[in-house]
């Protein structure tokens, strides 16, 4: 039937959506005169409560934009420190004057696109089109954003042919697999899983995500130990984190406000990258001395470095500035635990449980320096709190069990072994204490 | 340094967060007996042709209910606290207990409403022994010691709380001589009887790891309530039922290490005690706040091992992790299976996760239609219903932002306090148009939707009984409201108590019933306690449309045995007695 192959309907027969995907150029092209004709205001944002540095970067963007209205990238950069800034409906305008100043760039319809897709999702898709079209093969990004958000709209069909625009640049591209992967598992072909995402498990962006597919297809096949033990291995990986999109990087990238800094830091911290660590800490400090996240940062990373008297200065110093921290108690604790200075860690820790009694990480600490004070039924009461803020604490209950083979109270130890042992089996600890418990008898 | 501080420092995974990203016993003396209705039809002829589907009635039903919180950012205050609809005193009129959340002067203390013959309500808080000022969250009922009488469970910031059933309209906390020790964050409680030993096992989901004395800001520089990513996940808590001797004190032992729930901590916010794999032995689902699910599926030994992430139930349809918060598990396209919705964030899609085979499921949020809205909200408590009785379950949740960056709707519905009318957002009704394709009808519900709140505990029941579903809504910072169900044209009906005459009569929580009627199958759980934070009327409510007659009413009762009851003409109540049906091979 003519209407049937009528590009206004797609599959889902969505006759409007399919209208403005397939006419939406020509609209553009029509709004376009009229949106050159009267030109808009540049937007002009409160930057009073934002970060200073975030705001200094919105002042000087939007002075080069004074400077030169007439060309797209200024429109473009301010843009981008708009969205940065979240003020997203002056980004909107600001990204769409770029992208009709510049038709050539991939960039500007790609990042409008993006903040379009929760609020006005066919014009998003317009633009995501327009970007991937534009970026080619020059830029999976645009078009895999593109793909991503078809598949979540589960527009399969118009995903499944940019996802094979991608494939036809590269055969093994692991995130439009993972993506086909995710279309073919949505529609009950879960036995096709394991060819498709094989490009997939190699690839640091896309290996734990097509994991968690695979164990799902291998549950739908009836294969419940294969699901299980693929679960088991995505749970082990490192936590997803999105193919590289270099233009909303650009983006990200503007964050470079306290917040955004501090947040990196922190991260960096936790992966023990010092030497990316140090740098951003030293420029929160320098930006503001007197900073407290900042100096708990300092007095973190001295920590994890064994610096534990710098450490400790650094956790005073954010203590005098916020006394009630609760996070700035339980670091000192630990640089003062670090230091073997138990009577003050215990009395630090204390406060902190003060502040909240449910601190089971501060109960436990308390139970390891009233250890090491000899104060062993102190000890024992602090790590049973541990335990009773955070059942399963395998850690507690093998120092409960250490605790009371000090004492000579080997029912008791052996009590506590076997807590410990059976939540954790290979708890070198609770092993170790569960031996010597053996040996005595 | 020893190895043991060494362990004691990396165990410490401080979290500096400087930045937001952003609830009858009915007299059925008989095996079995049908209770007639006291009105079949109770759309209001003054309202025909409207296209509101509730009225509300909150003033004239004597409910004078404003819940209080802070207003510092302390984050507990964010989460709002529940609502619990019990027939306490049974009379066979649902009660309320109302859940508060200002433990400091000046203080606001829980109340309990009774239902007067009329109808309206009473307060009947002084001297129930619920009347208490504490950090309340959420709160369930059941009978824990099978004496046929509604207990409650009461959660809160810093606390778990069991009040035993007096049945003279007074409650008798016995937390400490029932053997229930949590002194973590406590959210969500469900009912289980995870033992299938007629007595009902406790779960309760423990949320963050808080720091109270964490400050957080947006990147306007503006203090706001953190955001959940900031703080450690916490195990939640497993209680085995211990009592023994019906009507004795009730008796619990923790279970919560034994049990493996101790190696999977979240954030739970939200939680659905149900047989999710059709072993016929209940499982506990737990919606984590901003982290992956849980699916801990019942090993039938008391142990109990997370499969969300393989049975598809983890993470979204994109394969993302999500703030997960209330829940409801309804069969929203007549399979017999349940499928489950899970309310998100504004920035988020909800999830519906379509159960396909026994235990499996897939999200098709897209596909359902849910995507389509006239407005995007962060969902909190979310009810199935068939307001309308057409026979599709039609699906309703309040809505409520959790941070500035969002703006909030207006306007904002009197009474709401103006600090907190920041965060108010619209509530939603959608309309399953068949085959679990939902249409949202929002706009055109001026009394649901048309004020904004801070919404966040929803919960279902038919309050008249007048055999339509009716809905109370609390909110933070707001009036509580009482919503009858006035939507015209409404098909046929039947309610469905399911009950245990050899556990003192007590509802039959976690049985499922399946209705046989017009050809078609319908499948409900008996399950108080979904949505977020509340204790809905354990009655099922089934729409039937036109069908004047029932079929039949297979009940799977906890114990795993399944019997079948002879079918009934539509509109009354069924109550159905364990072991007075034929039983199914």
């Amino acid at each position: 039937m003519l209407l049937a192959k009528s590009p206004f309907f797609n599959d889902r027969g969505e006759f409007l959506s399919a209208f403005v995907r397939h006419y939406g150029w020509l609209l553009l092209a029509a709004l376009l005169p009229l949106s050159c004709s009267r030109p808009p205001e540049i937007p002009n944002v409160a930057t009073d409560t934002l970060d200073p540095a975030l705001a200094t970067r919105l002042r000087e963007c939007r002075s080069n934009l004074v400077a030169a209205p007439n060309s797209a990238e200024p429109w473009g950069r301010f843009a981008q420190v708009l969205n940065a800034a979240e003020f997203h409906s002056d980004a909107i305008a600001c990204y769409q004057r770029a992208a009709s100043m510049d038709p050539t760039s991939p960039r500007w319809p790609h990042l409008l696109g993006l903040l379009l897709l929760q609020d006005q999702p066919d014009l998003a898709l317009i633009q995501m089109e327009r970007a991937a079209a534009l970026a080619g093969s020059t830029n999976d990004a645009p078009r895999l954003r593109l793909v991503q958000a078809l598949v979540e709209r589960a527009r399969y069909p118009e995903a499944e042919r940019e996802i094979q625009a991608l494939l036809s640049q590269r055969p093994d591209h692991p995130a439009a697999c993972l993506e086909l992967g995710r279309i073919r598992l949505a529609q009950g072909r879960a036995e096709e899983l394991a060819t498709i995402l094989v490009p997939c498990l190699t690839n640091v962006f896309t290996a734990r995500p097509a994991l968690l597919l695979l164990s799902q297809g291998r549950a739908r096949e009836g294969k419940a130990e294969a699901a299980a033990e693929l679960s088991r291995r995505a749970a082990s990986m490192p936590k997803p984190f999105d193919w590289p999109d270099a233009f909303l990087m650009e983006v990200q990238s503007l964050r470079a406000d306290r917040t955004g800094l501090a947040d990196r830091a922190n991260a960096l911290l936790a992966q023990k990258r010092f030497s990316e660590a140090d740098p951003i800490i030293a420029r929160l400090l320098e930006q503001n001395p007197n900073d407290p996240e900042a100096l708990l940062l300092a007095g973190r990373s001295s920590l994890l470095q064994r610096q534990c008297v710098e450490a400790e200065s650094r956790f005073r110093e954010h203590l005098d500035r916020q006394p009630q921290s609760l996070n700035g108690l339980i670091q000192l604790s630990l640089a003062l635990l670090c230091q073997q200075r138990w009577q003050d860690a215990s009395q630090i820790l204390e406060k902190a449980l003060t502040l909240k009694p449910d601190f089971a990480q501060a109960h436990a600490n308390l139970g390891l320096a009233q250890s090491r004070l000899g104060h062993g039924e102190a000890a024992l009461a602090s790590y049973a709190n541990a335990v009773r803020c955070q059942p399963g604490d395998t850690g507690s209950h093998a120092a409960m069990a250490e605790e009371c083979l000090k004492l000579g109270r080997l029912d008791e130890a052996r009590t506590h072994a076997d807590a410990a042992l059976r939540i954790d089996p290979a708890h070198a600890k609770a092993k170790a204490i569960d031996e010597r418990l053996r040996q005595r008898r | 340094m020893s190895a043991t501080l060494q362990r004691f420092m990396d165990c410490w995974r401080p979290q500096i967060p400087v930045a937001l990203c952003l609830a009858l016993m009915t007299c059925g003396c008989g095996p079995s007996a049908s209770v007639p209705s006291p009105s079949a039809t109770a759309s209001d002829p003054r309202l025909h042709g409207s296209t509101d589907w509730f009225e509300d009635i909150t003033g004239r039903s004597g409910v004078q209910f404003v819940h209080a919180t802070g207003t510092n950012y302390f984050m507990p205050d964010q989460i709002g606290s529940g609502v619990v609809l019990f027939d306490c005193d049974l009379d066979d009129r649902l009660d309320l207990f109302l859940v508060q959340n200002h433990p400091s002067p000046p203080q606001a203390k829980h109340q309990l409403y009774r239902q007067n013959a009329d109808g309206t309500f009473r307060n009947a808080s002084t001297g129930s022994g619920l009347d208490l000022a504490t950090a309340g969250m959420g709160a369930i009922a059941g009978d824990v010691n099978n004496d046929g009488l509604p207990d409650l469970v009461l959660t809160e910031y810093g606390g778990t709380r069991l009040f035993r059933n007096q049945g003279d309209g007074r409650f008798e906390e016995v937390t400490q001589a029932a053997g229930i020790d949590n002194p973590r964050w406590a959210a969500p409680a469900s009912f289980i009887d995870f033992d299938r030993d007629g007595w009902l096992d406790l779960v309760v989901g423990n949320y963050l790891d808080y720091d109270p004395t964490q400050v957080c800001h947006d990147v306007h520089g503006r203090q706001d309530f953190c955001a959940p990513k900031v703080f450690n996940s916490t195990a939640s808590r497993i209680w085995r039922n211990i009592t023994g001797t019906p009507g004795a004190p009730p008796r619990f032992e923790d279970r919560t290490e034994a049990s493996g729930l101790a190696r999977v901590p979240g954030a739970a916010l939200g939680l659905v005690c149900a047989d999710f794999n059709g072993d016929h032995w209940p499982d506990i689902f737990c919606a984590d706040d901003g982290r992956a699910n849980r699916l801990l599926i019942n090993r039938k030994d008391g142990t109990f091992v997370d499969e969300a992430a393989q049975r598809g139930l983890a993470l979204n349809a994109m394969g993302r992790t999500a703030a997960n918060m209330g829940v409801v598990y309804a069969d929203f396209d007549h399979d017999g299976l349940g499928d489950l919705f899970v309310t998100h964030l504004a920035e988020e899609f909800h999830a519906l996760y379509r159960q396909d085979q026994p235990g499996l499921f897939t999200d098709i949020v897209a596909q359902a239609g849910l995507q389509q809205q006239a407005w995007r909200g962060t969902g909190f408590g979310a009810v199935h219903a068939d307001f309308d009785a057409d026979g599709h379950a039609d699906l309703a949740f309040v809505n409520g932002l959790v941070r500035l960056a969002v703006p909030g709707q207006k306007p904002v519905a009197a009474g709401v306090d103006p600090w907190w009318g920041r965060y108010a957002q619209r509530s939603q009704l959608f309309v399953n148009e068949g085959g679990a394709r939902f249409r949202d009808v929002s706009p055109s519900q001026h009394v649901l939707s048309s004020e904004a709140s801070v919404g966040r505990s929803l919960a279902v029941g038919d309050l008249n009984r007048d055999g339509a579903p009716d809905l109370v809504i609390g909110s933070i910072a707001g009036p509580l409201r009482l919503l009858r169900n006035v939507a015209p044209r409404r098909g046929n009906w039947i309610r469905v108590r399911a009950l245990e005459p050899n556990f003192g009569r007590r509802d039959a929580i976690g049985a499922e019933i399946r209705v046989k009627a017009g050809g078609q199958l319908r499948w409900a759980l008996v399950q108080p306690a979904t949505s977020y934070l509340v204790s809905h009327d354990p009655a099922l409510h089934f729409g039937l449309g036109s069908t004047a007659e029932i079929d039949s009413v297979e009940v799977r009762w906890p114990d795993g045995s399944a019997e079948t009851f002879a079918g009934r003409s539509a509109n009354q109540t069924l109550v159905l007695l364990h072991g007075t049906g034929t039983p199914v091979p």
